[in-house]
């Protein structure tokens, strides 16, 4: 899962992102409302947490805008705790609102459950025939033994579960499991999905000739 | 008014009584006889019931009306014939009796009862009653309107100003009905809300404005020290995570004194300065601290500094100096220059911080002196730079100083702010201010 980060302060940018990516999202940065419109409109992220007062361009201008062309979940995190400043976020499309100070975790689940809402799944358990897929512990089992998954492989597994029975293409893989600073090759995407047949079994993920990969529902 | 009541029965009487008299003198003399017309004139109703009475020289009653009184009884005294009051007159109860003095002799007496004369009276006494209380009434009724114009637009006034609570500062007071006095209280009081209303949101505002200031360091020491110590770290991740909180604390820190030094020029708390010292000597020394911040930023600052010596306070001066020159670092581009120059020109003294950035447009150059103002937000947060109450602070100080501000820009050209203070009255030379 890919995220865009918006936020002008230089430490709590850095913090936020790094808060994200130990809880293994691939995450992208952005300084100011421009840049971050810019990457938004550029990339299909999974969920965008947002500052509102930001130079060049607010938060509102923001989500105004972006909400014309996508329908990328969006978090407020605002210092601003007016109700007023809630309800117009929420009211332009934003689909959350945390306000600083924030706990991290808080922030965590919110981003989690953002992401789960938006493809449609309220459960943050998911199965797969008889492979067990906690999206909150970020563990995965068959039956009762605990499988053995790196960040990555659990990412990418998570990804076609949630949006189970359709074709995911190599590149939308790409663009959700790897963020701007990553420069893996893209053939790393085929290693992880043959080591993670290895560990669920050949048939949990199949391989659609040039479309993609897809988990049958 | 009785008395003219009872002149007019006196006169009616004495004309009744010269007709029988001259009645009776035409007819035979001696005896008297009375025309019936007399007779019914005195009227048959009781209460008006005239009566007269005719007595001969010798005192026996020749003639009288029918029934007569019981009381009559002859005259003693005979009235007089000639004088201003050829008759005389005398009261029996009620009733008023003229006598004159007939032909031959005789003594006519004409009398009545005064009932019509009471009735008029009452009827008088009733009327002046009746008036009476109706100017009462009147006046009465004059003096509650007069009242109530006065009495209950300030009673309306007390009732809509208890309504009026400091969060309800936005009511004004309406009387569209009052006199003209009140009218005038209202807008007077109505001005007081609108200048309590503006300080109040003025003040919350501020408030607003310090605790979102606030919670971005805040957030930043909590996410982090919070993410640090979620897994074990490496002895670098722990010196960078440290050094993120300390940054933030320190920025806390200076909100904090500024805004601790701007509540205290508000409550009229900061020290009048009163010490000699030499501006130049000030900037010198504030200078030298904001040189590395300089270096940092690529610009150079050049200094041109003569001895001006002022009254004030080199701790709050130095605040002015540091304020102006970082301003004028961060709206600066790498590679350029910041002049500072210290003079003293016709009893004033002078401080000059001009930078050759971007210049302030013009519509936010009316605010800029504003508490938590920042025109372009972007690059002062950027350069990590503070809330936007650095030139506030320099207003607040200057003006303790008895000096002004001025502001000059030109977009794309630059930006020179002009502090002017007095100078010191006389110019003695002091020993130079620690420079710390």
């Amino acid at each position: 899962m890919r995220l865009l980060v918006v936020e002008d302060d230089p430490d709590l940018r850095r913090l936020v992102a790094e808060v994200l990516l130990e809880a293994e999202y691939a995450v992208d940065i952005a300084a100011d409302g421009d840049e971050g419109l810019l990457k938004a409109q550029a990339w299909e992220y999974d969920a965008i947490v947002l500052d509102l007062m930001l130079p060049k361009r607010d938060g509102w201008s923001f989500i105004d805008v972006l909400r014309r062309t996508k329908a990328t979940p969006v978090l407020i995190l605002s210092a601003r705790d007016g109700l007023s400043d809630r309800v117009q976020g929420l009211d332009l499309g934003a689909d959350d609102y945390l306000t600083k100070p924030f706990e991290r975790l808080e922030l965590i689940a919110r981003v989690r459950a953002l992401i789960r809402r938006a493809a449609g799944q309220a459960s943050a358990v998911q199965s797969i025939g008889d492979i067990t897929l906690n999206l909150r512990s970020r563990l995965a089992s068959r039956g009762e033994e605990m499988l053995d998954l790196t960040a990555r492989e659990f990412a990418l597994l998570e990804y076609l579960a949630t949006h189970r029975g359709r074709v995911v293409s190599r590149t939308e893989l790409y663009d959700h499991l790897f963020d701007e600073t990553d420069d893996s090759l893209s053939n790393l995407l085929d290693v992880h999905v043959s080591n993670l047949r290895k560990k669920l079994g050949r048939d949990v993920i199949q391989t659609r000739r040039g479309q993609g990969y897809v988990i049958p529902e | 008014m009785r008395r003219a009541i009872y002149n007019e029965a006196e006169s009616d009487l004495l004309g009744a009584a010269q007709l029988i008299a001259k009645d009776s003198s035409e007819a035979n003399p001696g005896t008297v006889t009375i025309d019936r017309a007399y007779r019914h004139r005195f009227g048959p109703a009781p209460r008006d019931h005239a009566y007269f009475a005719i007595w001969s020289a010798q005192g026996a009653i020749v003639g009288a009306s029918d029934p007569l009184p019981p009381h009559i009884s002859r005259p003693i005294d005979l009235p007089p014939v000639d004088g201003p009051r050829p008759f005389s007159t005398r009261e029996h109860k009620d009733e008023l009796e003229v006598i004159i003095r007939g032909p031959n002799a005789t003594q006519i007496l004409v009398g009545r009862p005064l009932a019509k004369e009471g009735d008029r009276l009452r009827a008088l006494l009733r009327n002046l009653l009746a008036a009476g209380g109706v100017v009462l009434a009147i006046g009465a009724f004059a003096a509650w309107r007069l009242a109530n114009r006065i009495v209950r637009p300030i009673e309306q006034l007390t009732v809509a100003a208890e309504q009026i609570s400091a969060t309800r500062l936005d009511q004004r007071l309406e009387l569209p009905l009052a006199s003209s006095e009140i009218q005038r209280l209202v807008e007077v009081f109505n001005r007081m809300l609108s200048h309590l209303q503006s300080s109040f949101e003025q003040q919350v505002r501020f408030t607003a404005d310090a605790s979102h200031e606030l919670r971005t360091p805040v957030t930043v020491i909590l996410t982090q020290a919070d993410h640090t110590l979620s897994r074990p770290r490496s002895n670098g991740e722990y010196a960078e995570a440290l050094e993120a909180c300390l940054r933030a604390a320190r920025r806390m820190k200076r909100l904090v004194d500024d805004l601790l030094l701007l509540a205290r020029a508000d409550a009229g708390r900061l020290d009048a300065p009163h010490e000699s010292c030499d501006l130049a000597e000030v900037a010198r020394s504030t200078l030298e601290m904001l040189e590395p911040l300089a270096r940092e930023r690529d610009v150079r600052i050049e200094s041109q500094l003569q001895p001006t010596f002022i009254e004030g306070d080199a701790a709050q001066l130095s605040q002015v100096v540091a304020n102006l020159v970082t301003n004028a670092i961060d709206h600066s581009a790498a590679a350029s220059q910041v002049f500072v120059s210290v003079y003293s020109r016709r009893q004033r003294a002078y401080l000059v911080v001009a930078d050759a950035g971007e210049g302030v447009p013009v519509e936010y150059q009316p605010r800029l002196f504003e508490r938590f103002y920042q025109g372009d937000k972007s690059r002062s947060r950027q350069l990590g730079q503070g809330a936007g109450l650095g030139l506030s602070i320099v207003a607040e100080i200057v003006s303790l100083h008895h000096g002004t501000v001025d502001l000059s820009s030109t977009p794309a050209r630059g930006t020179t702010l002009t502090v002017e203070l007095p100078l010191r009255a006389v110019e003695t030379p002091v020993p130079t201010p620690k420079a710390d």
